[in-house]
């Protein structure tokens, strides 16, 4: 029983439909004393069995909070305050410590960033993937040693049946990976969450493990949620693309349709930021600015800040998710039984849909968890449109706009971003 | 294997160390202000006492070259031929000496390691796994004042205390409590093996150990509340966590272990300071053990006393290195990685 997902139950090509994993307006805080760090902001996504859902987003965007969200050890003072995560159906939010801990690592696996470590340094790497196999599998003995070899070589390490008896220091940094890989492979997991496995490793080897994380996924037919942050390793591995920002996903889509007709302009920012995709440019592209700290719930885009194309508004009105048409939506077609905006290409951005006039946008964003036409043309005509304009007038003064979304920890910065504002 | 060649290195190590301590100890004695044959027969003021003291100083072989003196002193002391006291039990053997009293001092160093470790290891240890709760302030408060109070004073206090425990306890007699026993004096180790014997020994030596161990508690309570707290916020818990593992689990297996790596020197230094701090409490308490042996022969002169308990001291801490190092090895794969490669 290597190598063999199957064995584990009968269930499985009946489910294909339903995702493994859903997330839903999940949100996660972190209280202090002085502020709440709102962590993860009301994301939603899912994954599907043997499909990859890549997470991009910079240092601070919240992609290992969500990670640690799923897993049920966000650490304290941080805690999920809304929104569910379904595993096949069963939300896992506000279940028991006990409770989640049958979901770790049986259902839900991860390997974590720094494979230097993640090892225990004391116990030989045998000893602790035949730890996983004997709680996940209920081996023990010689039949443990002879699996965990077996994940050894399947994960690509030379003489497996003497590495388990070495100690994580005897291992280099891509070989820790690797048995970190094994060691969640022994869970014997539907879902693997990888939060950035290659980020602490040379090139070379990252290119490794990412090859053996798609074989392993094809094999096992895996649902797999990998988080990074390099645009790069997304287009390699991921199926769909969810990109976060500040603790929200602002824009998801096919990773081709990603790559080929971005929409949000921070997706755009961070796909010029690649070194040689656009060779014509003498300088390689920045986003300038950090990622805020997001300390209050959003009411404007958190991005308005530093974003380019920010328009009169986008400091006050918080941006929904808009469904675009990518001009070759064919594609969508196909599969766009199920949920349309789950396969589909979704923006959170003031500047969509694109037809349309900047109040009613505003509007509709203002309104609504997601943008529908017909309850847009309702929207607009009761007397929305004056309090647009009338707050509009107040923010060509800028200093009021920050003043009346009530965010004055980012007022400088958004200062300088409306004085440039484009208004259109 | 490795870790075997690490320990016969350190073994190795040892020898020289044990030399460089036993000579400076002889020169220490030979070069100090104390005249040995004095310290026998007195000062030699009077024609007689001066031929008295001049035959002394033969009779102690302290006429001959230092160097010959250094050479006899050092092979027999590596021989283990201890010599006899000369002032404070003229004509009996050193090693006799040491016989009688060092149990003394081991039974009460012994306790004090033990109830520092045992009282001292799980409260930090629990203290760290409940971080930043009353538990945890409560803990880590008394560890801090119970460490501050000085050995000599504390020592007086508990004395007081255990003494008059009818007037302090609520009229309950620690002295005639399950059996009778003094609070002070020399332990009697003619009946230990008895049930009996030993509660009353284990009553004695209880106020002296907690005393000399209150330093080594309150530092062990605090660095493995330290220890613990690190270990549980690795990454390596967390991937045990992310295992499924069960809190039990990850507690004993994967925290403690690496939480006691930093504990061994800590409880090792411990047994080295009791030595010293042995002397204090061992006078406060009326142990006689061999604190109060060594104290008294320094007082008197008596040089071959001193040297001998100073080669024993010298082994006891060379000895105590090397269960430092033994304990590494077994705590800690990653000890002895240096020297497998070299």
């Amino acid at each position: 029983m290597t190598l063999d997902a199957d064995s584990d139950g009968p269930t499985e090509s009946s489910a294909n439909a339903d995702p493994l994993l859903a997330v839903e307006g999940l949100r996660t805080v972190f209280s202090t004393d002085k502020e709440e760090i709102h962590a993860v902001d009301g994301i939603d996504f899912d994954v599907r069995e043997g499909e990859t859902l890549g997470i991009v987003g910079e240092s601070g965007s919240g992609k290992s909070v969500t990670a640690r969200s799923i897993m049920g050890l966000v650490k304290s003072p941080g805690r999920i305050v809304d929104g569910s995560i379904r595993y096949r159906g069963e939300d896992l939010v506000g279940k028991s410590e006990d409770e989640l801990r049958a979901y770790r690592g049986g259902d839900i696996a991860m390997i974590f960033q720094d494979p230097m470590t993640s090892l225990n340094p004391v116990y030989t790497v045998g000893n602790q993937i035949e730890e996983a196999l004997e709680l996940h599998q209920g081996l023990s003995g010689s039949e443990a040693t002879d699996e965990a070899a077996s994940l050894l070589e399947s994960v690509n390490i030379p003489d497996a049946r003497r590495r388990l008896g070495e100690y994580p220091h005897e291992f280099s940094g891509g070989m820790r990976q690797r048995a970190l890989i094994a060691m969640a492979l022994a869970c014997d997991p539907e879902v693997l969450i990888c939060d950035e496995p290659t980020t602490a490793l040379d090139v070379t080897t990252q290119a490794q493990i990412l090859e053996l994380l798609q074989d392993v996924q094809r094999e096992r037919d895996l649902g797999m949620i990998f988080i990074t942050h390099d645009m790069g390793v997304i287009a390699e591995i991921a199926d769909r693309v969810g990109v976060m920002y500040a603790g929200e996903i602002i824009e998801r889509a096919p990773v081709e349709r990603l790559f080929a007709k971005p929409k949000h302009p921070y997706t755009r920012g961070l796909l010029e930021s690649i070194p040689g995709r656009n060779p014509e440019a003498a300088r390689l592209h920045t986003i300038e600015g950090d990622v805020p700290t997001a300390t209050e719930p959003a009411a404007s885009c958190r991005f308005a800040p530093r974003c380019p194309k920010a328009i009169d508004g986008c400091d006050r009105v918080h941006p929904s998710a808009v469904a675009v048409d990518d001009a070759d939506a064919d594609s969508a077609g196909t599969d766009g039984a199920d949920d349309g905006a789950i396969d589909g290409h979704t923006v959170s951005c003031l500047l969509y849909p694109e037809d349309r006039s900047r109040e009613w946008r505003l509007e509709g964003h203002r309104d609504g968890d997601s943008i529908d036409a017909t309850d847009l043309e309702g929207a607009r005509t009761d007397g929305g449109t004056d309090e647009t304009t009338s707050r509009g007038a107040d923010a060509t003064t800028s200093r009021g706009a920050g003043k009346a979304t009530g965010d004055d920890a980012s007022a400088d910065t958004r200062d300088d971003a409306t004085n440039e504002v484009i208004d259109e | 294997m490795s870790r075997l060649g690490y320990l016969a290195r350190r073994l190795l190590l040892a020898i020289p160390v044990v030399l460089f301590g036993t000579s400076l100890t002889f020169l220490i004695i030979r070069m100090g202000p104390i005249d040995p044959a004095a310290a026998i027969v007195g000062s030699p003021d009077t024609p007689s006492a001066q031929a008295q003291y001049e035959r002394t100083r033969e009779q102690l072989g302290l006429t001959q070259p230092l160097w010959d003196q250094y050479v006899e002193f050092m092979t027999d002391l590596l021989l283990f031929d201890l010599g006899q006291s000369w002032v404070l039990s003229p004509g009996t053997n050193t090693y006799d000496l040491i016989l009688t009293y060092a149990p003394r001092t081991l039974w009460l160093g012994f306790w004090s390691i033990l109830i520092a470790v045992f009282v001292g290891i799980p409260l930090g240890f629990y203290a760290g796994l409940n971080p930043n709760t009353r538990a945890d302030y409560l803990v880590s408060f008394g560890g801090i004042v119970w460490r501050a109070m000085p050995n000599f004073w504390l020592a007086i206090i508990l004395l007081a205390l255990f003494a008059q425990s009818q007037q302090y306890f609520f009229g309950f007699d620690w002295s005639g409590f399950v059996v009778d026993s003094e609070v002070t004096g020399a332990y009697q180790f003619s009946d230990i093996t008895t049930s009996e014997g030993f509660v009353r020994e284990f009553k004695r030596v209880l106020p002296a150990a907690l005393v000399l161990g209150s330093a080594s508690m309150g530092n062990e309570m605090r660095i493995g509340r330290t220890a613990v707290l690190e270990t549980i916020n690795s990454n390596y818990v967390e991937t045990a966590k992310a295992k499924g593992l069960s809190t039990t689990k990850i507690v004993w297996k994967h925290v403690f272990r690496n939480a006691l790596i930093p504990l061994v020197p800590v409880i090792t230094s411990e047994a080295f300071l009791l030595i010293g701090g042995a002397v204090l409490v061992e006078v406060v308490f009326g142990i006689n053990g061999l604190g109060y042996l060594f104290f008294q022969a320094v007082i008197n002169g008596d040089l071959p006393l001193v040297a001998s308990l100073m080669y024993v001291f010298i082994l006891v801490l060379v000895g105590v290195n090397i269960i430092q190092d033994i304990l590494y090895t077994i705590i800690d794969p990653r000890v002895g990685l240096e020297e497998g490669s070299a």
